[in-house]
């Protein structure tokens, strides 16, 4: 039998910065893939490689090298993609957000893509997180759903941004199709600091936000980690979901006003 | 107006209806008429009102109110406000098998009907995990303690 | 260990939900969703280029 340890060696209080760390380098690639036009060619592969190489430990460390947790057992290690999983749906929708109102303000294609782009990876990890709350709830609280405020926002989150794609999927014309989704943006964005301080308004079964003096230095670590692999995959993933989206728009865009005949091949 | 202006007002006109809505989820006090759960205190404070329709109570499992009878999977406990001695307190009756995670001085949330017994009957508990997450004390192991109260059961009967 | 309440291990020997197996399913998952996207972006990027 293991025999867990509330006291660490100095060696492992040192590995305790290794996650933040890592978090600097994929915030300064990211950061520099969106100032540097001309490194984009190997910022997001330097990004994927750190994203599927920290994925790959990933389940090693929060399996099986941070204790289990003292009531919840190794059921408490969903903790480690739930939240982060949570965390990159709310940095990919704010960023859906930011994008649709920059569309509106000065239209350009590059931000209606990335909105495009921003809401699918958003609903991905929102959907994933979510399923995975669900799946924690059943063994800790007893129940996999319940409509506390918490879960009913998330709820929201995800009907409301699958609306969105199903609604840029509707509309034909490019442009309509992005004012329209880009005004749908604004509005479904009030959602994510609802959702976020839904814990701290009302009363709900989920609990409050944890914060490192709630959370054992091991288990802090382990996540920062975690939410550091993910955000590198969210980068990644947006980024190529974005190239697509542009070249769809480019399509779009460049096709002539009068439409070839119906049966006319392309 | 060109085509640029009117996109920008329509950004203006978004963000201040969407600023007014989360101003009004965030100060319009719709947390009053969004209670998901009732204190013992709330409850009680209702009298015979709340008798009859199915609500949610939520608290504290009162330490040492916990009795359970395995034969007929009945649970019986009190929720009480607060850990105070003074809180005020309602008797829970539970038929279903509670989660892992329920034990004394916890919070959970029952939901049920409330009548003139002074009874709370539920057939759905759920426990409430707090904020904190710590590994075990040294040498525990949360399995093996689960474990050893299965035997210490065992042995009892 | 002194646990205030037998009705853990009640349910503990009855039924289980989560535990080991429960939590690699739980990876599993995430893992199963991010690679299809994975594949599905990588298809869309090729079928673009």
């Amino acid at each position: 039998m293991r025999h867990w340890t509330l006291t660490y060696s100095s060696q492992t209080q040192a590995l305790l910065w290794l996650p933040m760390i890592l978090l600097a380098l994929v915030l300064a690639l990211i950061g520099v893939h969106v100032f540097d036009p001309k490194a984009r060619r190997w910022t997001w592969k330097a990004l994927a490689v750190i994203g599927v190489g920290m994925a790959v430990g990933q389940p090693f460390l929060a399996l099986s090298w941070v204790p289990p947790e003292k009531y919840m057992g190794d059921t408490g290690r969903i903790l480690y993609v739930h939240v982060p999983q949570v965390w990159m749906a709310l940095i990919a929708l704010t960023l859906n957000f930011g994008a649709s109102l920059a569309f509106l303000l000065k239209k350009s294609w590059v931000s209606d893509a990335l909105a495009e782009a921003s809401a699918e990876v958003g609903v991905l990890f929102g959907a994933v997180g979510v399923t995975l709350g669900a799946l924690w709830a059943k063994p800790t609280w007893g129940a996999y759903w319940t409509w506390d405020a918490r879960l009913t926002t998330a709820a929201i989150l995800l009907v409301v941004y699958s609306g969105y794609l199903a609604l840029r999927k509707f509309i034909e014309d490019p442009e309509k199709r992005a004012t329209w989704s880009a005004v749908v943006g604004i509005f479904a964005a009030v959602d994510i600091p609802v959702l976020w301080f839904s814990v701290k308004w009302w009363r709900s079964m989920h609990q409050t936000q944890s914060n490192p003096s709630t959370v054992d230095p091991l288990m802090t670590a382990v996540l920062r980690y975690s939410a550091t692999a993910f955000l590198a995959l969210l980068a990644v993933f947006i980024y190529q979901r974005f190239l697509v989206a542009s070249a769809k728009r480019n399509e779009e865009v460049a096709l002539p006003e009068a439409l070839p005949a119906v049966g006319g091949t392309p | 107006m060109s085509p640029d202006n009117r996109n920008r007002l329509i950004a203006v006109g978004a963000l201040l209806v969407a600023g007014a809505a989360l101003a009004f989820i965030a100060f319009g006090q719709i947390g009053d008429n969004l209670v998901y759960y009732w204190s013992p205190g709330e409850l009680l404070a209702q009298g015979d009102k709340a008798y009859g329709p199915t609500i949610r109570l939520g608290g504290m499992v009162v330490p040492g109110s916990i009795q359970w009878n395995e034969a007929h999977t009945g649970l019986t406990f009190e929720v009480g406000d607060d850990h105070s001695a003074t809180a005020k307190k309602v008797k829970v009756q539970c038929d279903q098998v509670p989660p892992q995670m329920f034990r004394e001085k916890i919070g959970v949330v029952v939901e049920g009907t409330y009548d003139a017994s002074h009874f709370f009957k539920t057939s759905r508990l759920m426990v409430n995990h707090s904020n904190e997450y710590k590994p075990p004390k040294e040498g525990e192991d949360p399995k093996q303690w689960m474990k050893s109260l299965a035997e210490e059961q065992q042995a009892q009967r | 260990m002194n646990f205030p309440s037998p009705i853990l291990a009640a349910d503990y020997v009855g039924h289980v939900v989560g535990g080991w197996e429960y939590v690699q399913g739980a990876y599993g998952l995430t893992l199963v969703a991010l690679l299809a996207y994975g594949a599905y972006l990588f298809n869309a990027r090729k079928d673009r280029s």
